[in-house]
């Protein structure tokens, strides 16, 4: 277990580091959550909204309520999410495998890829079901 | 499969589901057309009523075509292994004499591979000669499978990580109805066993 003292001693030190300082640095931290814009959820999208309230509607509807509840929002978004997951899981097949063939180094690039997608899918999938659920 | 194309015309989502689905994420050689057969073939078995019924149709067609598409790949995968190790292995069917051997590995043994690729009847003639040399093709394959070995794995458990979903949304539209997972349950075994037979028909 980390005593007192060390975890002073890991704020301390946590304290001095203020991030990239130079301007390649910082160019290149501004872009962490662009690239491939799945930390940031569908409900933080502005050109997802349109799609979120329509989707919301639908699912509050078939719960027999007249406005849009907050549970059908969360499943909305999280439903949004899983397409947006799979467009770019048939986007990175397309560009390492349809494209350039099933050469090794392709395949290890396109696997590493989509093993990074899984964990945001897992989580859009029970983040919607937490929302249906809750709909219910 | 009990249905065919012609009768599952009348279970469709509404507009408004439709515009919110969008184009389902088809890459390669992928049809519109086909992909839509799968989701009206699980929609007429489901009948969908509700809104969440389509969600979970919706999922389930996805996670199936997901599947199949990683079934064609990883039999593409074998396939191009396959490939490596008999152009390796071809090579050993040079006639004897240095000259001659040269000759056969420079010109032609990339036709030979070509015709073993696109020619059933050079095919069997050459897996005959790599046979004859203590290659045989089951040994041929256990070759390809070991140079694939880490590809073929990530692909299973691509597949084991849908089906594990696929199986999650079955169990969330059991939640809300028991009827529709079990139709979903039915529908979607025999459209998965449907797809590995197809693959492995074609590779």
């Amino acid at each position: 277990m980390t005593s007192d003292q060390q975890i002073a001693a890991n704020r301390n030190n946590a304290k001095r580091s203020t991030g990239p300082r130079s301007k390649a640095g910082l160019e290149m931290s501004r872009r962490n959550a662009l690239r491939h814009g799945l930390a940031i959820s569908a409900g933080n999208a502005p050109a997802m909204h349109d799609d979120i309230e329509k989707l919301a509607r639908v699912l509050s509807h078939s719960d027999g309520a007249k406005g849009v509840c907050e549970n059908a929002r969360v499943a909305a978004e999280a439903h949004l999410d899983l397409l947006r997951i799979r467009n770019l899981r048939a986007c990175l097949f397309e560009r390492h495998y349809f494209v350039v063939g099933p050469a090794s180094d392709n395949l290890t690039k396109l696997n590493n890829e989509l093993a990074k997608l899984e964990r945001y899918e897992r989580r859009a999938f029970s983040k919607r079901k937490r929302g249906l659920r809750a709909l219910r | 499969m009990s249905h065919t194309a012609s009768e599952v015309s009348v279970f469709t989502p509404t507009n408004e589901l439709r515009q919110v689905f969008g184009e389902p994420a088809l890459v390669g050689s992928e049809k519109l057309e086909v992909y839509d057969k799968l989701f009206l073939l699980i929609a007429s078995t489901i009948k969908p009523t509700d809104p969440i019924g389509w969600l979970l149709t919706k999922d389930v067609t996805d996670w199936a075509w997901e599947m199949q598409r990683e079934q064609v790949i990883k039999a593409e995968i074998i396939k191009y292994y396959q490939k490596e190790v008999v152009a390796e292995l071809i090579k050993k069917l040079a006639p004897p004499g240095q000259l001659m051997s040269t000759m056969y590995r420079i010109f032609q043994a990339d036709d030979d591979l070509t015709l073993w690729e696109t020619d059933a009847e050079a095919r069997a003639k050459i897996d005959e000669a790599l046979a004859a040399k203590g290659h045989s093709a089951p040994s041929i394959l256990a070759q390809a499978y070991i140079r694939g070995a880490t590809q073929i794995d990530a692909i299973d458990r691509r597949i084991a990580a849908y089906e594990r979903r696929r199986n999650a949304a079955l169990k969330e539209a059991g939640y809300w109805n028991e009827g529709v997972r079990r139709k979903l349950e039915q529908a979607t075994t025999a459209i998965i066993e449907g797809e590995y037979t197809d693959v492995a028909e074609k590779h």
